[in-house]
């Protein structure tokens, strides 16, 4: 029988579906192909990415898959109706009072007596009776949620309430303290409650896509899915929690773009990756070939959660962004975005012409959007009926209008309500224009070109090719000045990353204008590579490393980056335990999940800890999907330096507790099976 | 700030009354039952002296006319403090006075039970660990030994009381502590309840041979009332609970937070009438407020409390014995050389206060003791029938001194507090007599007065709510700064004193309020922002917070606690050099956000 070593990777984005089949032995991606999304039948998607890219099952390892499923029902409200029990908490706190029940994914919250305090002691008895009242009240739910206040110092309320949903309701039901081990009982409460609506979603997806690997013949193929944080985990696991493929999409995005700028060479310690997209740009950094991971949780649509996702940076600057030229001839790029010239569709370029009075600062064209218009201003209607699907030319629109400023005036605001789209000159069009990217439409790179010589003619150059050289490197320039924000930002040196080419420190740093009179300029270096992806990353990745002091890297295969990464990811758990001192301060007290319990020496409390956390991380590993779990843990000490102030002269620091963090892997060759 | 009612007193008390109390009839009889089987002993200094109590040689004194004098002694061990004893007692004999008294300035752990010492953390004072160091204490030196510190009040009442008593120590204190202090480690506020009655009820059983318990008012709830009156009141209380309900002779002690001479003369007078002229003081402590870090600024305030204190047992002796403080006082625990140079001190003092004695008038600290005796006796008169009225049996001294120490200072001040409604005080009412602390809180405010009402002021602060709380017991800050804002058209949210870090957190997850001001002086700042930060997370809170007082933190083995402001700034915290930075601290707070 043949080794299985290939692995499937699927992307499913916003508007293409990537797929790329990945050999593990060879580090190689031996085809790619792209589908349009269909987010109505995420199965059938996938299907047609599994056809697309023609695996031979027997040598098939693993299909991994990046989805937007969760992001996208938590951000479009489309959650199953799941019950929030909260145990301890005060209805009448802010986040609580100020919210409904929807904002924290819930379609109804119950409030019950309970809780434990900061040292994991009970705070108030857990209120049965009240908890089995409030089931009893519950209808059309699919899932229930559970979180109580320090519920991840004690876990018991929870444990308890737990048991009495299975036992009542016979529902799914998910508890806080199994989802993070951090503080903040509303977003514990939040995190719990969209994984308990994403669970009969996800069941779902796993049922569909079982029939589709049932009739390819790729049953035995297990099937993994991405977590926000770029790990794996085995879709059909008891330990999948729904909530944590929030936000997989980003996290595969960087984790592929990190390994195809890679090659065959070892990770590189740190990089960032650059994502351009149409209208903004996602920063991320990596260590090691993992996402860095944001502090917070993350952030989806109005929910603000405990997942932990990449730490992206987005800055309002893309392909699609905005070329004007300002009344001193100096381009100005962004932050608000045109479509395209070379977008538009093939029976305008006959009629092609630029903006009115010779002005760089407006969009060629106007076209109405498919949003229906609420408002009565006379005016402005008047304006709306004139203008149809097709785009039609600003400069014809303000011929009827005796001053221009009319007329912008009333688009503007229809363009800030969305009634509108603005057709311009865009980075993108000048790459066109240069033969540097190619475009769809057939005339596209004449569009491109005449906008490029109006503009030119409006900036004082001679020639269009000038003004698109011009305005490439304007963008690079962003671009980097964008990245060296991030970096700067990430090691605490603030500066303005809305004018980035205005904020001095940047401005030094990258050499801007007036560079010959400038007194001053600054050299950076960062560390590790920085690795672009999207439709016009090779185009400005030249232009980059010379401003930020380290290699830039558009990978040939970045189109495909997400399904690379979902490709190449790897099953690994991470988690956190808490070991306190008692408020006597006469034991230590170890806040293991599932229990707690006092030691009165240190070393003691870390070694039970240790084992009984990693038992359970191995247990957990195992229904992840990892065949021998290597469990690495390391210990951090909170102590503050009390010498510092200078107020004593003995050395004395204040022992505040200890944090050992855990990591659990598969050791080396237990994937190869 | 909401002020309480009778209505809100009562169903407070109701709630008290729901912890189940034994009889204090039965805890009485208990007292007794231990008190038949002691045998007081005899000190070196009621041999030399020929007496068989101190309350015996205090009443030979007054009436001799002399001026008795105290003075605090703790060294690390009992070994050291012993031998300071006796330096003490060969300079006294050298210099030919007699040194009176010494109270013994024990380890905080003395109030726990003896198997429960061992777990605690040390602090300062020696500990008494052997029936050997017990028999020692009267015999060290012929100095008598006072006891008024973690004996009575605490777990170890009754065991410690015995002790005393076997040792010859007559003198024991204090019901104060009872109520504003806590021993580490210990939470049966009930056993602590009863061990206190009993050892107060072993004191009445044995009142005839001359034993006193003692009580320093500023150690307890008298130094958290805002009004001179409310402490006269309060001492009646006591006397009643003591004298009685427990059938002990109580001995009153005052002075450490008195500055004002007026007011220290007048609580001698006072006492004296609280005690219907048979007052048998323990001793009457130095003006610790007015103690800088600067030893000659000492040496003249000690000079004028003295002078004061000297001539007003010559005119209304109380027997209190003088405190003489050394200048280190303050800053650290005082060495046997600076103890004697004190009491060397206090004796040239009395020389020029009895030449000087005619030339003084005390009309006016008379008329404060008839104003604070006067207003304390309705405030007695009404505590009393309120307790009844609210359900509390007054005849029985366990309910009362349990409810009491649960109602708290506060709640005591604002339901039964003499002094006219006024919202704009601490306590809803206008002092009768503001004591010198509350005093000193209103200098505060007119100092700062105009800084907080200048339009810039009012543009960072005018509508916006700050929570203001204590760590500790201090009120003083709390006060300022609320009356503060309020001139700057904030809205301050007094929470009060002694709260924890999960009681200012719930509050502001329910307040939502623009800022967090905590005031703190306990020597915990760096822990107890540590542990705030966590709990305004846990409850999502996110506002700014500033800390405010004397941010320091204690360390295990260290005498002098650190300096942590540093590190409370590096958690994200604000520190606050003082009222007048307030404005400027939040401000950058807020902009920063």
């Amino acid at each position: 029988m043949t080794r299985r070593t290939l692995v499937i990777g699927i992307d499913t984005g916003g508007t293409y579906t990537d797929a790329v089949l990945y050999d593990r032995r060879s580090d190689d991606v031996l085809r790619s192909a792209k589908t349009r999304t269909l987010h109505d039948d995420l199965p059938a998607c996938i299907d047609r990415a599994i056809e697309g890219i023609d695996a031979p099952p027997d040598a098939l390892a693993a299909i991994h898959l990046s989805t937007t499923l969760a992001t996208n029902a938590a951000v479009e409200g489309r959650l199953r109706p799941a019950e929030l029990v909260l145990i301890g908490y005060d209805e009448n706190w802010s986040g609580l009072r100020a919210v409904e029940a929807a904002d924290l994914g819930a379609r109804r919250i119950s409030f019950v007596r309970g809780g434990h305090d900061y040292y994991g002691a009970e705070q108030a008895p857990l209120d049965e009776a009240a908890l089995r009242a409030a089931l009893q009240e519950m209808h059309d739910v699919e899932a229930v949620a559970v979180s109580a206040v320090y519920g991840v110092r004690n876990p018991a309320h929870e444990r308890r309430a737990a048991a009495i949903v299975k036992e009542t309701t016979g529902l799914p039901v998910v508890c806080g303290h199994e989802l993070s081990a951090d503080l903040n009982a509303i977003r514990r409460a939040t995190t719990a409650a969209v994984n308990a609506g994403l669970i009969p979603l996800v069941a779902d997806l796993l049922k569909s896509l079982r029939a589709v690997t049932e009739r390819r013949g790729l049953a035995q193929v297990p099937l993994f899915v991405l977590k926000g944080d770029g790990a794996l985990v085995r879709f059909d696991s008891p330990s999948l929690r729904p909530v944590e493929t929030l936000l997989s999409g980003p996290a595969a995005s960087i984790v592929g773009a990190e390994r195809l700028a890679r090659g065959d060479k070892a990770a590189s310690a740190r990089g960032y990756v650059a994502d351009i997209g149409g209208t903004t740009t996602d920063i991320a950094r990596t260590e090691g070939g993992r996402v860095s991971l944001s502090p917070v949780g993350a952030h989806v649509g109005r929910f603000r959660t405990m997942v932990r996702a990449a730490e992206i940076r987005t800055v309002a600057l893309g392909g699609d962004s905005a070329v004007r030229v300002d009344t001193a001839g100096g381009i100005r790029i962004g932050p608000e975005r045109f479509e395209p010239l070379c977008t538009l569709p093939e029976a305008i370029p006959a009629g092609f012409c630029g903006p009115p009075c010779g002005r760089g600062d407006m969009p060629f064209f106007v076209r109405r959007t498919a949003r229906e218009a609420s408002f009565t201003e006379l005016e402005m209607r008047r304006l709306l009926e004139r203008i149809g699907t097709t785009p039609l030319a600003w400069a014809e629109i303000a011929a009827d209008y005796r001053s221009p400023q009319v007329p912008t005036a009333l688009l503007h605001e229809l363009w800030k309500r969305g009634l509108v789209s603005f057709y311009g000159f865009t980075p993108t069009d000048a790459l066109v224009a240069l033969g540097r990217l190619t475009a769809d439409a057939p005339h596209a790179a004449d569009a491109a070109r005449q906008g490029a010589e109006l503009l030119a003619a409006v900036a004082g150059m001679k020639h269009a090719r000038d003004f698109c050289i011009a305005t490439t490197e304007q963008t690079a320039r962003l671009f980097a000045a964008a990245i060296a924000a991030d970096a700067l930002a990430r090691n605490g040196i603030p500066t303005d990353a809305r004018a980035p080419l205005d904020d001095p420190l940047l401005a030094a740093v990258l050499g801007c204008d007036g560079d010959a009179h400038a007194d001053l300029s600054l050299s950076m270096r960062l560390h590790g590579p920085v690795v672009t992806i999207g439709a016009p990353a090779a185009a400005y990745a030249h232009h980059i490393p010379a401003r930020l002091g380290t290699q830039c890297v558009a990978p040939a295969d970045g189109a495909v980056a997400g399904a690379v990464g979902a490709a190449v990811s790897t099953v690994w758990l991470k988690w956190q335990v808490e070991i306190n001192p008692t408020p006597e301060k006469t034991a230590h007290r170890a806040h293991v999940p599932g229990c707690v319990r006092d030691f009165d020496d240190l070393e003691a409390a870390v070694r039970f800890a240790t084992q009984e956390t990693a038992e359970r991380l191995r247990g957990e590993a195992k229904e992840a999907g990892i065949r021998d779990p290597q469990v690495r843990s390391t210990r951090a000490e909170k102590r503050v330096d009390l010498t510092a102030g200078g107020a004593t002269n003995d050395e004395k620091t204040l022992y505040l507790g200890t944090t050992l963090y855990f990591e659990v892997y598969e050791a080396q060759g237990g994937e190869d099976g | 700030m909401a002020f309480h009612d009778f209505a809100y007193f009562a169903q407070r008390v109701a709630r008290i009354l729901e912890t189940e109390l034994p009889k204090g009839s039965d805890v009485v009889a208990e007292g007794k039952r231990i008190a038949d089987g002691i045998a007081i002993g005899r000190t070196a200094f009621f041999d030399l002296m020929d007496v068989s109590s101190e309350a015996e040689y205090k009443r030979r004194t007054m009436a001799e006319g002399r001026v008795m004098y105290h003075c605090h002694i703790g060294m690390s061990t009992w070994a050291d403090t012993a031998s300071a004893l006796q330096e003490l007692y060969r300079v006294s004999r050298r210099e030919g006075f007699v040194h009176d008294r010494a109270g013994i300035a024990l380890d905080r752990r003395m109030g726990l039970p003896e198997s429960h010492r061992r777990n605690a953390p040390a602090e300062t004072g020696p500990m008494l660990e052997s029936p050997a160091n017990w028999t020692n204490v009267g015999q060290a030196a012929p100095i008598q030994p006072h006891m008024g510190d973690f004996m009575i009040g605490f777990p170890a009442s009754t065991e410690n009381t015995v002790n005393a008593l076997r040792a010859g120590v007559t003198t024991i204190g204090n019901l104060s502590q009872f109520f504003a202090h806590e021993v580490p480690l210990w939470r049966d506020q009930v056993f602590t309840a009863i061990e206190t009655a009993k050892s107060i009820a072993i004191l009445g059983h044995l009142r005839d041979r001359g034993t006193l318990a003692h009580s320093y008012l500023d150690d307890g709830f008298g130094a958290l009332f805002t009004d001179s009156a409310t402490v006269a009141g309060w001492a009646l209380l006591e006397r009643y609970i003591v004298e009685e309900l427990l059938g002990a002779k109580i001995s009153h002690c005052m002075g450490g937070l008195i500055t004002d001479p007026v007011k220290r003369s007048g609580w001698i007078f006072a006492l004296d009438q609280i005690h219907d002229g048979d007052c048998v003081g323990s001793m009457f402590f130095g003006d610790t407020l007015s103690l800088t870090p600067d030893f000659s600024t000492n040496r003249g305030v000690i000079a004028e409390y003295m002078m004061w204190d000297i001539m007003t047992q010559l005119v209304c002796p109380t027997g209190h014995g003088l405190l003489a403080m050394p200048v280190t006082e303050a800053i650290r625990v005082p060495s046997v050389d600076e103890i004697v140079d004190a009491q060397l001190f206090a004796r040239r003092i009395e020389k020029t206060a009895r030449r000087l004695l005619p030339l003084f008038d005390f009309t006016p600290a008379h008329a404060f003791a008839e104003r604070i005796v006067a207003a304390g006796r309705q405030i007695f008169k009404a505590a009393l029938s309120g307790l009844a009225e609210a359900g509390v049996d007054i005849r029985d001294p366990l309910q009362m001194i349990y409810v009491l120490k649960q109602v708290g200072p506060v709640l005591f001040e604002e339901v039964f507090g003499a002094g006219e409604p006024d919202e704009e005080y601490a306590r809803g009412r206008r002092p009768v007599a503001p004591n010198d602390v509350f005093e000193s809180s209103e200098a505060c405010v007119d100092a700062s007065r105009a800084l907080y009402a200048a339009p810039a002021s009012q543009r960072t602060l005018s509508g916006k709510r700050l929570l203001v709380a204590s760590t500790d017991v201090h009120e003083h800050a709390l006060y300022v700064v609320s009356k503060l804002l309020r001139i700057a058209e904030a809205h301050p949210i007094n929470m009060g004193p002694e709260q924890n870090p999960n009681e200012i957190a719930e509050r502001a997850a329910v307040e939502a309020p623009d800022a967090i001001l905590v005031s703190t002086h306990n020597g915990m700042a760096l822990e107890y922002a540590h542990r705030l930060q966590a709990e305004l997370t846990e409850r999502d809170v996110h506002c700014p917070v500033l800390f405010g007082g004397v941010i320091n933190q204690k360390v295990e083995g260290q005498v002098m606690p650190a300096d942590v402001a540093d590190a409370v700034r590096r958690l994200g915290i604000g520190v606050i050099g003082g009222v007048e930075t307030i404005v400027g601290a939040v401000q950058e707070l807020w902009d920063e956000k």
